[in-house]
């Protein structure tokens, strides 16, 4: 998409509502029949309202859609840029320079997450989020393939991770395979950040016609008053250390309770003790169970319905 | 020396990669429109050919289709960048048509996809 597709003034929410039908909130008095046109007026009006925020909503979509393109576009330029710079890409570069640099990597890094959280929230609450279920998901694979995507930077914190191989063999869990490896590895990287050394822990095993995943640190754990706010918005356990800041957004477990509920799962924080550490897990359904079915089609009716409206 | 096209509308974008090919011992050949891309394809004959799918006036899947339906091109390995708002609908048209792999865009490094390149350039 280019920057072409411009937002139509119009739809400016405020001046719907000044357009909004007048009349149509107070009930007819009682007792007072409503004329025949009366109710051709309300028709009316009704369809004028509905079109109006039809495009109200598309205007919104399209706002989704363009901010995140050209959002996001920058940051990817800024940040190859400084890896070639530090790779030596455009000739040698001094110590200090390169500490300099991986500052400001770090930095755009963290924007760039931001950024992303904040675009998928827009999307979960526009209701414009699709999920892409595959029906042969198996956690235990996921995590081990995550983990080892995650080790190099977790071995520079003196963490290590490890995923404990399932007792039984597990069945396959129907799920989107992209945001659930982002549900997990906002899960891991969570516990690394509040865990200054030790292990983090993932175990996967069948509850039923669930699959369960669970992600165990021995970090510092979160006050018994915090933890009812952990999935909510902008939410973030305030850092339990002064100078170990909890860079983040605070809405990564919010994204991940909504994807996860999506999908027909649940997420909760299991367990967690001062200077002990947490556990949090989600689950999954089983592909094969009425549950993965139920999900299969509450989603293909949703895409159905979008396509329909954005023909439209 | 191989040859890389690029199709892509963000100049930088281009340039940062330009540089980097360059780095590499690559040449890369620019395209800042899907049609540009289709025609650069056919004149160019690039041995890899990398395609962001969000485009003016063409989307990078009808792109992809104009390149595998001709048959002096549709043996090129493409790769293709995706944008978390890229809809799951356009990936999957995509890997049906044969892409080598998908690339989120803000999330790959140019160093990640140099080594791609590498791999499928002959």
């Amino acid at each position: 998409m280019d920057s072409k597709v411009g937002l139509p003034v119009k739809d400016d929410p405020a001046d719907l509502q000044t357009q909004a039908p007048k009349g149509l909130i107070t009930p007819p008095l009682e007792g007072v029949k409503p004329t025949a046109e009366a109710y051709q007026r309300a028709i009316r009006e009704l369809t004028h309202a509905n079109l109006r925020l039809r495009q109200l909503d598309k205007a919104k979509d399209e706002f989704i859609s363009i901010a995140s393109h050209e959002l996001r576009n920058p940051m990817a330029i800024i940040k190859g840029n400084i890896s070639m710079v530090l790779a030596g890409d455009a000739g040698e570069i001094n110590v200090e320079t390169k500490d300099v640099l991986t500052d400001v990597m770090i930095a755009v890094e963290r924007q760039i997450r931001l950024v992303n959280e904040l675009l998928d929230t827009s999307m979960i609450e526009a209701g414009v989020i699709n999920f892409n279920l595959h029906p042969s998901i198996q956690m235990d694979q996921l995590a081990q393939l995550l983990v080892s995507s995650l080790k190099s930077v977790a071995s520079t914190q003196s963490i290590e991770i490890k995923v404990d191989p399932p007792e039984k063999p597990l069945p396959a869990v129907q799920a989107d395979h992209d945001k659930i490896s982002q549900v997990l590895i906002n899960l891991v990287t969570n516990a690394m950040k509040f865990t200054k050394k030790g292990i983090i822990e993932i175990q996967t095993e069948q509850k039923g016609d669930y699959v369960e995943t669970c992600v165990t640190d021995t970090g510092s754990g979160i006050p018994k008053d915090q933890q009812d706010l952990l999935f909510k918005k902008f939410s973030k356990p305030s850092s339990p250390t002064p100078g170990t800041i909890s860079a983040g957004s605070g809405l990564g477990l919010y994204i991940s309770k909504k994807y996860i509920e999506k999908q027909g799962g649940d997420i909760w924080l299991e367990r967690s003790e001062a200077g002990v550490g947490s556990t949090f897990c989600f689950s999954l359904p089983i592909s094969t169970s009425s549950r993965a079915k139920q999900i299969a089609e509450e989603i293909k009716s949703l895409q159905s319905i979008k396509d329909v409206h954005f023909k439209r | 020396m191989s040859k890389i096209l690029l199709i892509e509308d963000d100049a930088l974008f281009v340039k940062m990669y330009q540089k980097k090919f360059a780095h590499e011992g690559m040449e890369l050949v620019a395209a800042y429109d899907g049609a540009e891309g289709v025609e650069k394809t056919k004149s160019d004959k690039p041995h890899v050919i990398i395609l962001d799918l969000m485009l003016p006036k063409m989307s990078g899947s009808e792109v992809l289709k104009k390149i595998k339906d001709d048959p002096q091109t549709n043996s090129i390995p493409v790769i293709v960048l995706t944008n978390l708002s890229t809809s799951a609908d356009e990936v999957n048209k995509c890997i049906e048509l044969g892409v080598k792999e998908t690339f989120l865009k803000t999330n790959v490094t140019p160093d990640q996809i140099v080594e791609t390149v590498k791999k499928y350039a002959q």
